[in-house]
Formats: structure tokens, C-alpha cells, sequence
């Protein structure tokens, strides 16, 4: 009988503590909004609404580290603790738990972007009355959601009693991506409003110039960050969910890749405006709109719309949250569209300081700007085929969702032409070159990009012992959807793309280490997205998987290898982590060990276990071979009706029915009814009697023994003589899909290179701002120096 | 405004119209067993509740056969090709994706309910 223990007396504080602080915030936000909202009529209100911002942002904190503590002090009367922890739990995974759930994830938001609020008002310059303003209304209203939906909640046994355990983690989230992802990504999202709220302010005060030099490290800093999240999410999925892939175009994953797509965007459009004072609008749209298309996909995700048509299951929000959550969405996008409306309505006149004029028709400012656009109809892409759920359900249509071939052929269509737009900007200056000039410089980087190509069909065709072999008639979905293209020649194509693109990337990162170590960043950033892209497309377009099922003493085979079940004797398939491991033996003496994991839990009060399995993914340098195991399977037939004289045919066995023996009185308790089969098999034959025994609850199944499997007679009927048999392997099949998958190492290496590089850009924005604090941008003079560098000779 | 933008624009919402009209028209619809068996298009989304003493994982023949009862009620036995996603045995809900052939809802891609960071917990007030 299970015993419930009455909370400790300091749970009651911690509740009043976490929920107080989230109203706490509410009302000191409020009032930092006022304090700076009327600060022109006194000064001192200024100061005030600092610190009350200040304050206010510390609410979160507090609110965060009340739920980590009730986590790490299991106090499991808390519903969202019992539903997202137990006894058993790591550390790190109660720090994970925090973070797993719809409420703490709004909470960890609200504390990221409070984070960011801290540290970015003060150095807002002018910009600060209405930066604040906007940022703490922004933090209100996700105090607002917080206060209903809310990770305090007792309702569980009405907080007066604390169940002995809880109903513990989900087992497929307990990786170690769970720890570091979602706080990475969500620091990316916090970072959104402050570019939403710079956004404003620069509307509001019409200064729509002095914010770029201010906003970029910023905005550098959160794109980097959504990139790494998007990455790391991608790795997540590689690692644990065990098809093989990092990406699957579902509303979660595009919801970020949309604000990332922006935020680059936003980054693009900057450098544009403190080079050629170009974009001075889209800027102010972009910084503004790329919080409402994360608020627009929260709203999709975490509203219940998509449950039917996402793989992910979504909570359903309380009613009141979520009425907040459209409020807040209507408010700030309705408001930021009608500022930005009038605010470009006013400035139609205004015009930008002049730059000399490009003299060529292809130079940078045209390659970026086509680049930028191309990104941004991927984007777009990505946001409008998340809705069409959405739209459809508006419209009263039945539910439909764009599929992932759809988006891989989308986006290979505008990947095509951003490849050659990031290959060229580069290569170009702002007044543009001759075509033959640019040819002559574009020689060497075709000459090195073919080289590649080449090598890495060569290592293809002689280096993988001849692991992939295009399918014959393997084709891939064109642009037009009925016709179909040659599979292979495709994917090299795309691989010849990022390969011409990196190396023109690599060479301005040669030619920027000596002029300017500053702007390496951006170029090497470059460079890093496309050594991902390389490597996710060469992996996926080049893919080959086998399917493989193992017993003991009854290997499998793929992808050239003998696959034999390891000794797994002593192996608790109850245990988290459990691996289960398979020995792979080549002709050519390559083997090894792979250990993917399997192993069962109970959970959500279900008697039933739960497997949990996950892929073993072995890096052998330039190619992953990737095992993923499914659970185990112990049913070796469909139940059959058999008639005397009648077989049934299992593996390379034959079974047939004989007809049934009585032992008993008809009806009685302990009668038994045999049923008498020959089975013949590579052995030969052999008679054996499945049986059903007249118990007093129930009847007893008497299973008989073949030699790899059992027989159980689960009915039978005395009118026909027939009966129904089920078969079962006395060892476990275990079913694996086998992958090739080249140059994935390409997608790990390119990710690092972004990181550094995002990292690096970011680092040399700061530098470059604190020497040019706020004049006026230009770079006419500096043709291949950053924006900011330009501003020190202008 | 200049004509560089004017076409700019242009191009843009005509490349944007475009996009919107391909992503709605080429959606896989969700469909009832009704429906399916009328539809001809190769990938019809069948949501559905699994039968559950219908359902047989057979690897050796790379199949896993149930039965599926959408939500009017009406039944029709799935046959999908590949291994038995992990979650199967403790799926009730399934979307089984393929099109009908000879009374069968043959399955190419079987889609159950993955856990998600953002999963919630049944809740007072919560909508629908």
C-alpha cells in the first residue's frame, strides 16, 4: 500500500516564493514600463525604472531557482515535478526536468530574455525609454502566462500529501542534449526581444540609424545562438531517435529555423545599412518581426492546434494562458506593424547618405541582397508549410500537412541559387567587377572545387568498400513533381555547390586573416554552414540502409557485414541505458562491436513496459555506420486456425495438425485438451502437444517446446475439431536497421567552424563598437574592411 | 520608390503567392477510412485508434498489421512495411500514411506521438 507523507512545512514558502515572484515581476515590470514611459517629465523616474527593471527581471530568476530546488529536493506534491521527475534521477537530469515541460520551458524563456534584459537596457544609449518600455511589457505579459500556466501548481492531492515518487522523466529526453539544448536555443529566443525592442525603440524615436553599430553584436550573438540550438537539436535527433536523420521539417524544428532564417537576415541587413546605408526599413521589420514569427510558432505548437498533424505531442495550454499568449500576440504585432507603418510612411522622403554607386552589375551589395532574399524564402517556406494546418483549419478543411520531400525539394530549389550568391559575395567588391575579372578570380576556386569533387567520388568508389552503390533506377523528385531525375548526379551536384562555395569562402578567410582578423567571423561562419550543409546533404543523399533481424545463434546480415548477438547474458532490460550488443564481421576483417540501447520502463501508471531504445552510431572518420535496434520481438507467427490434416509453415519449419486429444472429463476442472502436431524441421520431425488445461479462474496455456520456438493452443473448437495456435521464439528477434551514412563528420566539424565563427564575429562587433561608439556608418573608403572597421577611417 | 524596388516587390510577392499555392496544393490531407477508400493519392494521412488485440509485429516478413478505427467509428486493417516503430506497443493513437489497395490501407510511414520537451500535463482549464 502505497504511503503518502505530508510535505515538509518549507514547501509551502517555496510555492508562495515561485508563484509570488512571477506576480512580483508582473507588477515591478509594470511600473519600470510607467517610470520610463513618463521619464522625460522627470528625470529621476529614469533611474528608478532602471532599478525596478532590474528587479522585476530578478522575479524570474527567483522563480526558476524556487522550481530547481523543489526538483532537486524531490518534492513531488508539486504536479509538474511529479510529472517530469523521480527518486532514481540524475542531477543532471533533475536540473534537465526543469525545462522539460510546457511550463518550465515558458519559465526558462521568461528568465533567458530577462537575462538578456539585464545586461542589454543599459547599453541601449537613447534608445533606453522606449527599449524598457517595450521589453517590460513583453516580460509582463510572460509573467501573465506564467501566473496560469504555471509549474506551482499543488493540485495534486490538493498539496497536502506528497506522493512517495513520481512519474519520472520521459526516458527518450534523458540524453545529455537535454541538458545543454534547450537552454542554449531558448537563450537564442530570449535574445529576440531585444531586437524587438530595439526595433521599437528605433521606430518610435526615429533614429533608425544610430542603433545598427549598437545592435549588431547583439543580434550576432542571437543568431549564433539559435544556430547552435538548431544544431544541436539536429544532433539530439541523430543520436536518440534512431532514424537516422537530424532533421524532419516538423512545426517545432521550423518554428526555429523561421527565427534563425530572420535573425541572419537581420544580420545581413545591418552590415547592408552600415555599408551602403541600404535596408534602413527592412531592418526595423526584420528586428521586429523576427520575435512575432517565434510568438506566431508558439502559438502553433503550444496551442493545441497542430496535435493531430506534429509528431510531437503538444500540451494542450490552460484556457486563460492562452488567451494571453494570442493577446500578446495580437498586441505586439498589430502595434509593431502599425509603428513601422507610419514610422516608414514618415521617413519616405528621407534620404540616406550617398555611397559611389556600384559601376558593375555584380558586386557584393547584389550577390548579398540576393542571398538574403533567398534565405528568407526559405524561411518563409519552412513558416507557411507549418500552417497550412493552420490555414486549412481556419478555412474549415479537412487537416493536411506538407511533407518532408516537399520542403527538401523547395529548399534545394533556393539552396541552389544562395550557394552561388555566398560563393560571389565574397569574390566581389561594392562597386563590382568586370565578369571577366571575376572569372579570373572564380578559376582557382572552381579548379580546387572540382578537385574535391573528385576526390570524394574517388574515395567513394575505392575507399568504403563499395558500401554505397547508387540503386539502379534510384532517381530523386525534380523541381516538377512528375518528373523524376538520376538520384546520384543530383546530390553531386548539390556537393559540388557547397564545395565551390566553401572554397570561395575559405579563400577571403585567407585573404581577411591578413588584412583584417576582424572580419574573419563572418566568413568563417560561412564557411562552417556550408561544411554543414555539405556534410547533411552527402549523408542523407548518399545514405544506404539494410534491415537486419538477430537471434542467438541466428545472425543477420547488412551492408556486407555478418551480424551476430553478443553476449548479452546478465543484462537488465529494466535498467535505464541498457545496451545490448551485436558483434559485426566483415569479409575483410573489419569488426566491431556495436551497442545500441533497449530497455523497458514503466510509466503514466501503465502496466505494460515502455521500450526506450536508442541508435549506436560508430565513426569510422569519414563515414558513420549507424545501428539502430528495435524492441524485441517474441512473436514468431499470427495466430493460426488449423483443421486436421491442415500445416502452417514458420521460418523453415512445417507444422501440422493432427487433430486434439481429451484427457478428462468434458467441462470439468483440470480437463485438458492436446492438441497433437508433427513438426518437421531441419532436424527432422517430432510430434509435440500444445495444451489447454480447465483451470478454476481461467484456462492454462501448456506451451510446447520446438527447437527455436514454443507452441501455445490459445483455442480450440470441439464442433470442427480446430484449433488456434500461437507461436513464440524462445530467444528474442531483434530487428536493426543498418545505415551508411558519409561525411556525416562533415556536419559535426561544419558546426564547430559556425559556432567559432558566429562567436568570433560577435567578439570583433564589440571590439569595433567600443573604439566607434555612434557615428555615422560608411564605408566607401574600405572596400573590404567590416562596416565598423570602415567607420574608423571614414 | 525606385524601379529596382517596384520589381523587387513584385517578383517577391509573385515568388511568395507561388510558394503559398505549392505548399497548400501539394499538402497530404488527412483523411477517414471513408474517405481513404475513395481517395486515389498515394499519401493520405488515416489518424486513428490501434486496435490493440489486432496488432502483429512480423519482422521476418518486415510487416506490422493492425487493425485501425477512425474517429467515426469505421475500421480497416493496416499493413505497414518496415519495423515496428519503438513506441508501437504502447501507442494507442497512429497515423498511418499510404493510400488504400484491395480494402487495405497499405502504410508507407507510420507517425505515434514522440515525447517533446514542450509535452504538458493534463491540467484544470485546459482548452478543448
Amino acid at each position: 500500500m502505497m504511503k503518502l507523507q505530508e510535505p515538509p512545512s518549507w514547501t509551502a514558502l517555496a510555492e508562495w516564493i515561485g508563484r509570488g515572484s512571477i506576480f512580483f515581476a508582473a507588477a515591478v515590470l509594470t511600473l519600470a514600463a510607467l517610470c520610463w514611459l513618463f521619464q522625460p517629465k522627470k528625470e529621476v523616474l529614469g533611474k528608478v525604472g532602471g532599478w525596478l527593471f532590474l528587479t522585476g527581471c530578478l522575479g524570474f530568476f527567483v522563480a526558476i531557482g524556487t522550481l530547481g530546488t523543489l526538483f532537486f529536493r524531490e518534492q513531488f506534491q508539486f504536479a509538474y515535478v511529479f510529472a517530469h521527475s523521480d527518486l532514481g534521477l540524475s542531477p543532471w537530469y533533475k536540473l534537465a526536468a526543469i525545462w522539460s515541460g510546457q511550463e518550465g520551458s515558458f519559465l526558462l524563456w521568461g528568465a533567458c530574455a530577462s537575462f538578456w534584459g539585464i545586461l542589454v537596457a543599459p547599453k541601449t544609449a537613447h534608445y533606453r525609454r522606449w527599449f524598457t518600455v517595450v521589453y517590460a511589457a513583453f516580460l509582463v505579459g510572460l509573467a501573465g502566462i506564467l501566473s496560469y500556466e504555471s509549474p506551482f501548481r499543488t493540485e495534486l492531492l490538493e498539496g497536502r500529501f506528497m506522493p512517495p515518487n513520481g512519474n519520472g522523466l520521459n526516458p527518450t529526453l534523458m540524453n545529455y542534449w537535454v541538458v545543454i539544448h534547450p537552454p542554449t536555443i531558448f537563450f537564442g529566443f530570449g535574445a529576440l526581444t531585444v531586437l524587438f525592442a530595439w526595433a521599437c525603440a528605433a521606430v518610435w524615436t526615429g533614429d533608425r540609424t544610430s542603433w545598427v553599430p549598437l545592435i549588431r553584436p547583439w543580434n550576432i550573438v542571437c543568431s549564433t545562438l539559435l544556430g547552435i540550438g538548431l544544431v544541436m537539436g539536429g544532433f539530439w535527433a541523430y543520436e536518440t531517435l534512431g532514424w537516422g536523420g537530424f532533421w524532419a521539417w516538423d512545426p517545432v524544428e521550423n518554428q526555429s529555423l523561421v527565427t534563425w532564417v530572420w535573425t541572419v537576415a537581420l544580420l545581413h541587413g545591418l552590415y547592408l545599412q552600415a555599408a551602403r546605408a541600404k535596408w534602413v526599413n527592412a531592418n526595423t521589420f526584420l528586428a521586429g518581426t523576427s520575435l512575432i514569427t517565434f510568438l506566431y510558432g508558439t502559438y502553433l505548437t503550444r496551442s493545441g492546434v497542430m496535435k493531430d498533424t506534429s509528431v510531437h505531442s503538444f500540451a494542450e495550454m490552460n484556457s486563460t494562458a492562452l488567451l494571453m499568449l494570442i493577446g500578446l500576440c495580437g498586441i505586439f504585432t498589430g502595434g509593431f506593424l502599425l509603428s513601422w507603418g507610419i514610422s516608414v510612411w514618415k521617413h519616405r522622403k528621407e534620404s540616406q547618405p550617398a555611397r559611389a554607386p556600384a559601376e558593375f552589375p555584380i558586386h557584393r551589395q547584389s550577390a548579398m541582397t540576393l542571398a538574403v532574399w533567398l534565405l528568407l524564402f526559405i524561411g518563409l517556406a519552412a513558416g507557411i508549410g507549418m500552417s497550412v494546418p493552420f490555414f486549412r483549419y481556419l478555412q474549415g478543411q479537412e487537416a493536411a500537412i506538407v511533407e518532408e520531400p516537399i520542403y527538401n525539394r523547395l529548399s534545394a530549389i533556393l539552396i541552389v541559387p544562395l550557394l552561388l550568391a555566398l560563393a560571389v559575395a565574397p569574390l566581389v567588391s561594392w562597386r563590382g567587377m568586370p565578369f571577366r575579372a571575376l572569372a579570373n578570380r572564380v578559376v582557382t576556386i572552381l579548379a580546387a572545387s572540382f578537385a574535391l569533387l573528385a576526390a570524394i567520388m574517388a574515395w567513394m568508389k575505392f575507399g568504403v568498400n563499395n558500401l554505397y552503390k547508387p540503386e539502379p533506377g534510384m532517381t530523386a523528385q525534380s523541381i516538377l513533381p512528375q518528373l523524376s531525375v538520376p538520384h546520384a548526379p543530383v546530390i553531386l551536384v548539390m556537393i559540388w555547390l557547397c564545395l565551390f562555395t566553401a572554397c570561395a569562402n575559405f579563400a577571403k578567410i585567407v585573404e581577411m586573416a591578413r588584412k583584417s582578423r576582424g572580419g574573419v567571423g563572418a566568413f568563417l561562419t560561412h564557411f562552417g554552414i556550408v561544411v554543414m550543409l555539405l556534410g547533411l546533404i552527402a549523408s542523407k543523399g548518399f545514405q544506404k540502409k539494410e534491415e537486419a533481424l538477430v537471434q542467438a545463434g541466428n545472425p543477420g546480415f547488412a551492408l556486407g557485414h555478418v551480424i551476430e548477438l553478443g553476449n548479452n547474458q546478465g543484462r537488465n532490460f529494466l535498467a535505464r541505458e541498457n545496451p545490448v550488443d551485436f558483434q559485426f564481421k566483415s569479409l575483410d576483417g573489419n569488426n566491431f562491436k556495436a551497442s545500441p540501447i533497449l530497455f523497458y520502463t514503466f510509466r503514466n501508471g501503465n502496466p505494460e513496459p515502455s521500450p526506450t531504445v536508442r541508435p549506436y552510431v560508430i565513426n569510422k572518420g569519414l563515414y558513420d555506420l549507424y545501428v539502430a535496434i528495435y524492441p524485441m520481438v517474441f512473436d514468431a507467427g499470427e495466430p493460426v486456425t488449423l483443421k486436421p490434416g491442415q500445416s502452417y509453415v514458420l521460418d523453415e519449419y512445417e507444422i501440422t495438425y493432427k487433430g486434439f486429444e481429451r484427457k478428462g472429463e468434458a467441462g470439468m476442472l483440470g480437463t485438458t485438451f492436446i492438441a497433437k502436431l508433427d513438426v518437421r524441421g531441419p532436424n527432422g520431425t517430432v510430434q509435440l502437444g500444445p495444451a489447454l488445461r480447465i483451470g478454476a479462474d481461467r484456462p492454462e496455456f501448456l506451451r510446447a517446446e520446438a527447437d527455436t520456438f514454443t507452441i501455445s493452443m490459445d483455442r480450440m473448437d470441439a464442433a470442427t475439431q480446430s484449433v488456434t495456435l500461437s507461436f513464440f521464439y524462445k530467444n528474442p528477434l531483434y530487428p536493426l536497421d543498418v545505415y551508411y551514412k558519409p561525411l556525416t563528420i562533415l556536419v559535426w566539424g561544419g558546426a564547430g567552424i559556425m559556432t567559432i565563427g558566429g562567436f568570433w564575429a560577435a567578439l570583433a562587433r564589440r571590439i569595433a563598437k567600443k573604439k566607434t561608439p555612434s557615428e555615422p556608418p560608411s564605408s566607401d573608403s574600405v572596400e573590404d574592411k567590416e562596416p565598423n572597421a570602415a567607420l574608423t577611417t571614414a | 520608390m525606385s524601379k529596382t524596388a517596384i520589381f523587387g516587390t513584385l517578383a517577391a510577392g509573385a515568388g511568395l503567392t507561388a510558394m503559398v499555392l505549392a505548399l497548400m496544393g501539394s499538402a497530404s490531407p488527412y483523411v477517414t477510412v471513408a474517405q481513404a477508400k475513395t481517395h486515389s493519392q498515394e499519401n493520405l494521412h488515416l489518424a486513428g485508434d490501434i486496435i490493440k488485440p489486432s496488432l502483429m509485429v512480423r519482422p521476418r516478413e518486415g510487416t506490422v498489421r493492425f487493425d485501425l478505427k477512425d474517429d467515426k467509428g469505421d475500421i480497416i486493417p493496416v499493413v505497414y512495411k518496415g519495423n515496428a516503430p519503438a513506441n508501437m506497443g504502447e501507442a494507442t493513437r497512429v497515423v498511418a500514411v499510404g493510400k488504400v489497395e484491395n480494402g487495405t490501407f497499405q502504410s508507407h510511414k507510420l507517425l505515434l506521438k514522440c515525447p517533446s520537451k514542450y509535452e504538458g500535463t493534463e491540467k484544470p482549464g485546459a482548452k478543448g
